[in-house]
């Protein structure tokens, strides 16, 4: 098992928007759905930064492809945008869809990321527990 | 005489107002109900529909209604979000229809789509075991439990089918409506809210289940029984990812890559079936070829050796 990085909490907020405590109970109770809520998702996801931080919420609640039609969004505007990258490959690995992280994995540069952004990242496809609440 | 001017001229005044709110109230009415917005696009997108035959530019945040006819252009992509933030993304030169929508937060989606070209993508929104979606494309209809799930209809299908499998290499082929559908998760082991993937495709009158990420099914043409389930190699994949998301895709088409994904260990065990997906990566893993393991998916109808006559290897 591959050894967990002394700065895994820190590499957690940052890949992952933490904490990272599984949630498996239902979703919280639904507002009613209207296109002006639409509206706001998508404008909330406009910019990288935006996208990004909209993305994390979504995946520490436990809204995983949520997370990832977030994410669709941000990088449909800015492609090249890595830290968006890094986190739509590690949402994949956490819907257990080891494979097409893998493709998207082999998209980025390890050496564009620090070691332990990395290795958070790729945690989820390589059966590394994540620590509870960090 | 002026107060009797003055009263005929606000008579005159209201008798308009009174058309014209007629006039927004009956527009109102007979407006199409929003099912979602055009979240993204990305270069060229136009919508047509009965009261606009004339295909419009689409822009973000554009209601979209039921019936309405969204087509992209070349190396463009689009995403519509639906009530129950469902997802539905194509790519390039694609045709996309929402034909039936039923969104009750209590009771979950229902919805029926149609896909005449193109790559797409459907992920679910929020989860509910009670979530039902088709897509109907040329060829085939696609019945989705919670998923993700991705295709494409035309002849890229075609020529990816053929690369990873045996019988569709083997099949006759229309290369305008062919499909391929392939179920990208989650996976049994998925974390969060999202509940495990499933899909069948129905064609020819017989259905194939997909049940784990990588599963596959292709339907060569119209009235041809679905072949498969067989796993979707790692290069195959890229190609179907550089399909529905061409803004996403490497400079190089995804070439270098594709054969870089071949040797990756991690993805060639993958392949193998170490998530219970099939067969061996880069043997035939499909219906074709029975002997081989397809312990996740299934297909309703006995299969039997392919041949000449009936490629698909399916009883007919």
């Amino acid at each position: 098992m591959p050894r967990i990085p002394a700065l895994w909490p820190v590499a957690c907020m940052l890949v992952l928007g933490a904490p990272l405590v599984s949630p498996t109970t239902a979703p919280a109770q639904s507002p009613a759905p209207s296109v002006e809520a639409l509206d706001q998702l998508s404008l909330s996801s406009e910019t990288p930064e935006q996208g990004l931080a909209l993305a994390r919420s979504q995946a520490a609640q436990g809204d995983m492809l949520e997370a990832l039609a977030t994410l669709e969004r941000t990088l449909s505007a800015k492609p090249k945008n890595k830290q968006a990258r890094l986190l739509h490959a590690s949402l994949l690995c956490r819907l257990d869809d080891r494979q097409g992280a893998e493709v998207e994995f082999a998209r980025l540069k390890a050496k564009d990321f620090g070691k332990a952004e990395w290795a958070v990242a790729r945690a989820p496809c390589e059966g590394v527990a994540t620590p509870r609440g960090s | 005489m002026a107060a009797t001017s003055f009263t005929r001229a606000i008579k005159a005044a209201t008798t308009a107002a009174t058309a014209l709110a007629t006039v927004a109230a009956a527009a109102a009415q007979s407006a199409p109900q929003p099912i979602g917005i055009a979240s993204s696009v990305v270069k060229e997108a136009k919508l047509s529909n009965a009261q606009t035959p004339k295909p419009r530019p689409v822009v973000v945040r554009q209601r979209v209604a039921l019936a309405d006819l969204i087509q992209t252009g070349k190396q463009s992509q689009l995403q519509l979000l639906l009530l129950d933030h469902s997802t539905f993304s194509i790519g390039a030169n694609a045709r996309l229809r929402i034909d039936r929508y039923v969104y009750d937060p209590s009771r979950g989606r229902s919805m029926g789509s149609s896909v005449a070209r193109g790559a797409f993508r459907f992920m679910s929104g929020r989860s509910s075991p009670a979530n039902r979606a088709t897509i109907d494309t040329p060829v085939a209809t696609i019945g989705i439990r919670g998923t993700i799930l991705e295709g494409v209809v035309g002849e890229a299908a075609a020529q990816i089918a053929r690369r990873e499998s045996d019988a569709a290499r083997r099949a006759e082929i229309d290369k305008a409506g062919a499909t391929l559908v392939v179920l990208r998760g989650p996976g049994a082991n998925t974390q969060g809210t999202a509940l495990p993937g499933a899909a069948s495709v129905t064609a020819g009158g017989a259905t194939v289940e997909l049940t784990g990420p990588m599963q596959a099914a292709f339907v060569p043409r119209a009235g041809a029984m679905p072949i498969g389930p067989f796993s979707l190699s790692p290069a195959g994949l890229a190609q179907l990812q550089n399909l529905v998301l061409p803004q996403l895709a490497p400079a190089d088409g995804g070439g270098l890559l594709g054969g870089l994904l071949v040797v990756l260990p991690v993805a060639a065990a993958i392949g193998a079936g170490v998530l219970g997906g099939g067969g061996s990566a880069g043997n035939d893993r499909d219906r074709g070829d029975p002997g081989q393991g397809n312990s996740g998916g299934g297909v309703r109808s006995t299969s039997q050796p392919a041949s000449p006559n009936n490629p698909d290897g399916l009883k007919r």
